[in-house]
């Protein structure tokens, strides 16, 4: 995949990563994990074989689907062109993912020479981005399924960031299995609630 | 392959069985027998097997590889490792015996014996910091177990998901940051990195003061008996883990000041903790600083390894756990007997005129924990206290204002649970349940038995002195 391929699957997945931070719409924050996840699946092809690459793209939809199943067995998702104007937490929001992606772009740069010298700057300004992401989404939202779109986020970023620098098919395997158990700890979380609600 | 190794048997026969547990776990009492039975066969077999893994029945022998390999990775569980693997499977075995008589998830013999497999695999895994992504896995399992359904989720068990999830990377970079660093001049940068990334880890980990916000939060809501068991695996295990660490990296372990960071983060959690504790007001929450404390006791052990500080914590493990085990009870069996007891001093007001035994059995398990001479825990504490002020002597002060903060709490706990309100009645007047023969005696046992360890500890502590044997560079045999 040429340069400018890898610019675009990274400039999509910090967007998908910055809807999920900024929109809270359950559809369409689980179809931007998908495509989060869709868009780590070509970055990652700069240090992984397609074979493995894939398997993350399985996993990451994979989790997905499980939320989407869960929320729409509960009756909680909403139609995705249902409209709503900007309030002014997603407008704050908003300013805080512009602030995050240019961080990252920035950091990444002085990472990579004195940090991560095997890692390219756009997989460490894609991982840097999931990762800050992430950390915003966990420490200001109290909401179960964010808080879990925001721990997959930010062990997407984490993960991105390993796989150039290690390769371990044990290791491979245990953040398979961690991100299945974190989405089926996302769905219980859902059932929970609207058991809760309804008693 | 040989199928006979360690691993075999102390990590995938009982993740096995925890298959055919979960297939069964609406049949209640059989699960929790199974769970039982296979824990207590398990620990059994892990403190009669000899360290040269040959054993001998009936005339036939059989020699057990420490080995298993998989995905060219390797789970490696030596016969030194067998007392510990024997303690954690005990701990599953005191917990599940028990767990029947108290309204705890079904899920609980299933996830227990899970979770204990794999705190095993944590200690066999190698390369050994790959454990970071088996502790993960165990957090988001236990999750199951720490919020009832029914039930909103509340923000400790999530404050507690994210503490957990955020401490996986600094152990994993720590440890690809630093490969091969053995050679290098230990003043190097990236040698410094690696050392704080560790240490924000197990902080993380060990919810080490001021990362505990979450601990009080989520022994609030969760089954004392649940927290209990979560709780006192993940600190027994971690301490032991970052023993691992420091044995294993000489680069750590040789770093100026190390010792002296892991020693005020164990002093300040202890301090904390007890001070906190003398504020509150709610039993249920207590179990959390009481938690911190004895992490902050861990932590400062393992600062003072060279000053007996191993061997404190080694004799402190088994104490401890009979110590939780025992206050988790109680206050079960208090909330199943009175529900309208919500744990509040309000509460609990008078009593012990309604449950002497119970509220008797609070304060011991309480007294065995601040370490009162002549219970389970003293031995131990009585070398840290001994250590720590011989080393330096601002430890002093600060220990002690920690214990006088949780000694303070006992008073108010005593004088609640013996002192009546004239003007206002309390749930615990009212109570309609009895306590049963049965549960005296179970509380009257456990109290002894924390005495008999407290007064021969050389008969029932020192065999524990052998969790330290894996530890060879750390604790070099004489």
């Amino acid at each position: 995949m040429n340069e400018t391929m890898h610019i675009i699957a990274v400039a999509v997945l910090l967007l998908a990563a910055a809807i999920n931070l900024v929109r809270r719409q359950w559809a369409l924050n689980l179809l931007a994990l998908a495509l989060q996840y869709t868009c780590i699946f070509l970055v990652i092809l700069e240090v992984r074989s397609p074979m493995l690459a894939g398997i993350k793209l399985i996993v990451g939809l994979m989790v997905s689907v499980m939320l989407y199943m869960t929320l729409v067995s509960s009756g909680l998702v909403e139609s995705i062109r249902k409209r709503r104007r900007l309030s002014s937490g997603e407008v704050f929001r908003g300013t805080i993912a512009i602030l995050l992606v240019l961080i990252s772009y920035l950091v990444a740069s002085g990472m990579q020479q004195s940090v991560f010298p095997q890692s390219s700057q756009i997989l460490l300004t894609a991982s840097l981005g999931l990762v800050f992401f992430g950390l915003f989404q966990m420490g200001t939202i109290t909401e179960p399924l964010y808080l879990v779109i925001g721990l997959l986020t930010f062990l997407s970023g984490f993960e991105l960031l390993y796989a150039s620098l290690e390769f371990s098919r044990v290791l491979e395997a245990l953040f398979t299995a961690v991100n299945l158990s974190l989405a089926l700890v996302g769905c219980y979380f859902i059932v929970k609630d609207v058991e809760g609600r309804s008693e | 392959m040989n199928m006979m190794s360690t691993p075999t048997i102390w990590i995938f026969f009982p993740l096995l069985l925890s298959l055919v547990l979960s297939a069964v776990h609406r049949l209640h009492k059989l699960s929790v027998w199974i769970a039982c039975l296979g824990s207590l066969l398990l620990s059994v077999a892990a403190f009669i097997l000899p360290q040269n893994l040959d054993f001998t029945l009936g005339g036939r022998n059989f020699l057990f590889d420490d080995t298993f390999l998989i995905l060219n990775r390797a789970l490696i569980l030596t016969g030194s490792q067998l007392k510990t693997v024997a303690i954690m499977y005990l701990f599953s075995f005191l917990w599940n015996i028990a767990g029947l008589r108290f309204s705890v998830s079904r899920w609980f013999p299933t996830v227990s014996l899970t979770i204990t497999a794999l705190w095993v695999t944590t200690l066999s895994v190698e390369p050994f910091l790959y454990a970071a992504l088996i502790v993960e896995l165990i957090v988001l399992i236990s999750i199951l177990l720490l919020t009832p359904r029914g039930e909103q989720t509340d923000r400790g068990v999530m404050r507690y998901l994210v503490s957990q999830t955020v401490a996986m990377p600094f152990i994993l970079l720590s440890g690809w940051m630093v490969a091969g660093i053995e050679s290098a001049p230990s003043a190097s940068t990236l040698i410094l990195r690696g050392t704080v990334m560790i240490l924000i880890g197990f902080s993380l980990w060990l919810n080490i003061f001021p990362l505990h916000s979450w601990l009080p939060m989520l022994a609030e809501k969760a089954h004392p008996w649940v927290f209990s068991f979560v709780f006192l695996m993940q600190q027994s295990i971690l301490a032991l883990f970052l023993l691992k660490v420091l044995d294993q990296f000489a680069w750590l372990r040789n770093q100026t000041g190390i010792l002296t960071v892991i020693q005020w983060a164990g002093v300040l959690t202890l301090l904390a903790g007890g001070v906190l504790a003398s504020l509150q007001t709610k039993v249920n929450r207590i179990l959390a600083y009481i938690i911190l404390i004895e992490t902050g006791y861990s932590v400062l052990a393992i600062g003072l390894i060279g000053q007996g500080g191993g061997e404190a914590l080694a004799l402190s493990i088994l104490p401890r756990a009979l110590a939780y085990w025992q206050w988790a009870y109680t206050l079960s069996s208090i909330q199943q007997i009175a529900p309208e007891i919500d744990g509040s001093f309000t509460s609990l007001r008078g009593m012990f005129t309604t449950l002497p035994f119970h509220s008797l059995s609070l304060v011991i398990s309480l007294l065995t924990l601040l370490g009162l001479p002549a219970f389970g825990l003293f031995p131990a504490k009585r070398m840290l206290w001994n250590s720590g002020a011989g080393l330096a002597y601002h430890y002093t002060p600060l220990i002690g204002l920690g214990v006088a903060g949780m000694a303070l709490f006992i008073l108010r706990l005593m004088h609640t649970l013996l002192t009546t309100d004239p003007n206002s009645s309390s749930p615990a007047d009212s109570i309609n349940g009895k306590e049963s023969l049965w549960q005296i005696f179970v509380l009257c046992f456990m109290t002894l038995l924390s005495m008999l360890m407290g007064l021969l500890p050389h008969v029932f502590l020192n065999p524990f002195l052998s969790l330290l044997d894996p530890f060879i560079h750390l604790l070099p045999p004489n």
